[in-house]
């Protein structure tokens, strides 16, 4: 078993001393985005945010907290972790993270609602946590103001003889539908997948691109083929990390083919470029690869795929004009989410254009100082 | 001088990686999450009653704080044209006879669309909406209520009668940078650390590997520059919060104990995956690239961003095995949040110690295979040039 073991890893070793390059490739352009693929896909497979654990503390154990409470239990989005006997439980639950949020009905209640006392339903949320804490106070909200609804209904029956068909009228006098477009369920994985993969991709077609212009000191010319080639297998890689989610994980497509294709393309080639320039004018290999991917990783965040840009300080928002990511996240997803044609891409597809102008001039630049660094040297 | 510089500067990397990058990303990142609330999100109107009942609606949405209203649109395909091309992010339709429903008491009703592609935009659009039809919802109850021969008193009694009182704790006011701050240190600490200690431990391999006799690793030299890094990634750690705390309003609940020992473990648990790495690469360029494709994954899988209980089934499980990031990030949020004791943190460290044993006991092995496989390599290689020669 032992000399098994030692034979194929041996070979592994060899396999890997001849094919270091391959390998890298495949790892960067092949293994990472399947595995990381289908571990996110796999992982968020609930699509959003629901059965958030809820603790009920009911001091009054009346019909009206009855009714409450079934208004909870049906509900997708909370469930109901455990009954508290005491606030100090419900505090402890909250601070161990058992439970999300606490909905405290205090002793007496329906009786000093009867009498118009106003009494307080109190809800507490675990504000550590803004996504789920937000799905759940949106889910409890609707629940409660369900319930007073109901309160309101016996009000105007009651007291102004209004007829059950008229009273809804009356308690809702001025109504509102609001449809969430594109995204009507609220699905939490194709909000943040497409644009993550493509963070995480982008990583590696800087690295791609970085590697290849170590390879040699080509021209300019030969470079650009480089970039553009490298580009389009990158847009390959990333395409297969997308399909792996459209296939396995019901992510949509519902925008223009030609556009994604586009876009992806124009993407991953501005990646590469980058890493091509960054390869070019930092001499030391593993420096050069640290700083590249300092300088790519922030724009995760700063692209504004997640956190918008329209909240961030002024001159990042300026500065969010220059990262690539930022027209091709919020571009993917869009692609992902909306049927919408290609003609809404062209301010996308002109900037990356631009951007990929840019990268080439500069790259056009470093090859002419290099060339007469070098001629000096010989002279 | 050029070259001077260049060693001088090889030879502070490391420590500059190690401290001054998490400070750098702490302050960049403080500096981008510092606006608590998204607003001023672009929004149209469309307004196909046009009348004063109508009109005040618009005003209440342009005056909104949240709402950037760029104008009034006159068709439903223009207000679905602009959110389409993202120059709006919603848009309300208030329908025709508006007015005339509202005096009828035929609740009328209001539409609001939103672009739920971006659920944070999507979420506080929807927020700030609620807001205000709540809001003009209860000044025509109020009147309808008052015209009944209800006094205004007990008008206001009805409506107040049934409330709900709800408490954001930990974080009242919800923000972006308080949420995702502990993640975020989480990966510049493990990022920082892994890059350099790889680098370390792959010229250690290598140096072993040219050498005979007996496999020292793990030797006094190493764990020495291990130590060292441990100590310096700490006080970078402290110094990230410190800033944070200071600079960005980051509370620092909790006692510090708690945070110097998962801050130890996570460091303990990343070196035993970082001699795992090194023992699969030789190159330190290929190594540095694996290493940065980490942070992303590995934040999406620590349950911080995905709460444990979303996880699809066994996912948790699978994840706790194979990656530290878990036992640091979901404490530091409680410790730092919610003032949880050592006590609290408990089931965390003893994951995380766990991890590391078992994690650094099979890496170990697989270094000095790894090692072995190398020097055999290297004989086989030294044989073939003999015979060549």
């Amino acid at each position: 078993m032992i000399s098994l073991f030692q034979s194929i890893s041996d070979r592994l070793y060899q396999f890997k001393l001849r094919h270091t390059k391959l390998i890298m490739t495949l790892l960067i352009f092949l293994i990472v985005p399947t595995v990381t693929g289908i571990a996110l896909g796999y992982e968020m497979g609930y699509n959003r945010i629901e059965s958030i654990p809820i603790m009920i503390a009911d001091y009054d154990r009346s019909d009206f907290s009855r009714t409450l409470l079934e208004y909870i239990t049906d509900s997708e989005i909370l469930t109901i972790k455990d009954y508290a006997k005491s606030n100090e439980q419900v505090k402890e639950a909250l601070d161990s993270g058992e439970v999300m949020a606490a909905l405290i009905i205090p002793e007496a209640f329906n009786k000093n609602l009867l009498k118009g006392n106003g009494p307080t339903v109190e809800v507490l949320y675990d504000g550590s946590q803004m996504t789920v804490a937000s799905s759940a106070k949106s889910a409890l909200s609707e629940i409660l103001l369900t319930v007073k609804a109901g309160y309101m209904k016996n009000i105007y029956q009651g007291k102004l003889s209004v007829v059950e068909s008229e009273s809804m009228k009356q308690i809702q006098p001025i109504g509102a539908t609001y449809r969430a477009l594109f995204n009507p369920t609220k699905n939490y994985r194709n909000f943040l997948l497409p644009g993550m993969l493509a963070a995480l991709m982008q990583v590696g077609f800087g690295i791609i691109g970085l590697s290849r212009s170590k390879e040699e000191r080509c021209g300019f010319f030969k470079s650009v083929s480089k970039i553009i080639g490298w580009g389009c297998a990158g847009a390959a890689s990333m395409l297969l990390c997308l399909g792996i989610q459209y296939v396995f994980f019901g992510l949509p497509y519902r925008g223009s083919l030609l556009a994604g294709l586009l876009m992806t393309c124009f993407f991953a080639i501005a990646m590469t470029a980058f890493g091509f320039v960054m390869g070019r004018i930092v001499p030391d290999r593993v420096f050069a690869t640290q700083l590249t991917c300092v300088l790519i990783l922030p724009t995760s965040i700063l692209s504004g795929y997640t956190f918008p840009v329209i909240a961030m300080p002024q001159l990042l928002q300026k500065l969010s004009v220059i990262w690539p990511l930022t027209y091709y996240g919020d571009g993917i997803r869009s692609l992902c989410l909306k049927e919408i044609g290609l003609s809404y891409f062209i301010p996308h597809l002109t900037a990356l254009g631009t951007i990929i102008a840019v990268e080439l001039l500069f790259l056009a630049c470093v090859v002419f100082v290099e060339k007469r660094y070098y001629d000096y040297q010989l002279s | 001088m050029i070259t001077n510089f260049h060693n001088a500067f090889i030879k502070v990397k490391n420590i500059l990686v190690v401290l001054a990058l998490p400070i750098l990303f702490t302050l960049l990142f403080g500096y981008v999450y510092r606006e608590v609330y998204v607003d001023k999100i672009p929004f149209a109107v469309l307004d196909l009653d046009e009348t004063s009942t109508s009109r005040m609606i618009s005003d209440q949405f342009s005056e909104h704080e949240g709402l950037n209203v760029l104008g009034n649109v006159s068709t439903q395909e223009e207000l679905k044209d602009l959110i389409l091309s993202n120059q709006v992010y919603g848009g309300v339709i208030i329908p025709d006879h508006f007015e005339k429903d509202i005096k009828a008491k035929q609740a009328p009703s209001l539409l609001v669309l939103m672009d739920g592609s971006n659920l944070v935009i999507g979420n506080n659009l929807q927020a700030y909406a609620t807001t205000i039809v709540n809001t003009l919802d209860i000044g025509v109850q109020l009147n309808i209520l008052e015209g009944g021969n209800i006094v205004p008193y007990d008008a206001k009694q009805y409506l107040t009668a049934l409330s709900f009182t709800s408490r954001m704790l930990y974080d009242p006011q919800m923000g972006y940078f308080l949420y995702v701050f502990a993640g975020i240190l989480g990966i510049l600490i493990q990022q920082t650390y892994l890059s350099v200690i790889c680098s370390h431990l792959l010229q250690l391999k290598n140096d072993l590997a040219e050498k005979q006799g007996s496999i020292s690793f793990p030797n006094f030299t190493i764990v020495q520059k291990i130590i060292r890094l441990i100590c310096f990634s700490t006080v970078s750690f402290f110094l990230c919060l410190l800033i944070a705390n200071k600079g960005f309003g980051y509370p620092l609940r909790g006692d510090t104990l708690s945070l110097l020992a998962i801050v130890i473990v996570l460091l303990i648990g990343v070196t035993a995956m970082a001699i795992l790495i090194t023992s699969f690469f030789d190159d330190e360029a290929h190594c540095a690239q694996f290493c940065m494709f980490l942070s992303i994954p590995t934040l999406l899988t620590s349950g911080y961003i995905w709460p444990e209980f979303m996880m699809a089934p066994h996912f948790a499980a699978i994840i706790k095995c194979v990656w530290p990031l878990y036992y640091f990030a979901n404490p530091l949020r409680t410790i730092c949040l919610k003032a949880a004791s050592f006590h609290d943190i408990l089931p965390y460290l003893n994951g995380g110690i766990l991890f590391a044993a078992a994690w650094l006991t099979i890496s170990i092995l697989l270094f000095r295979h790894r090692v072995r496989l190398m020097r055999k390599n290297h004989l086989s290689r030294l044989d073939i040039c003999k015979n060549e020669l």
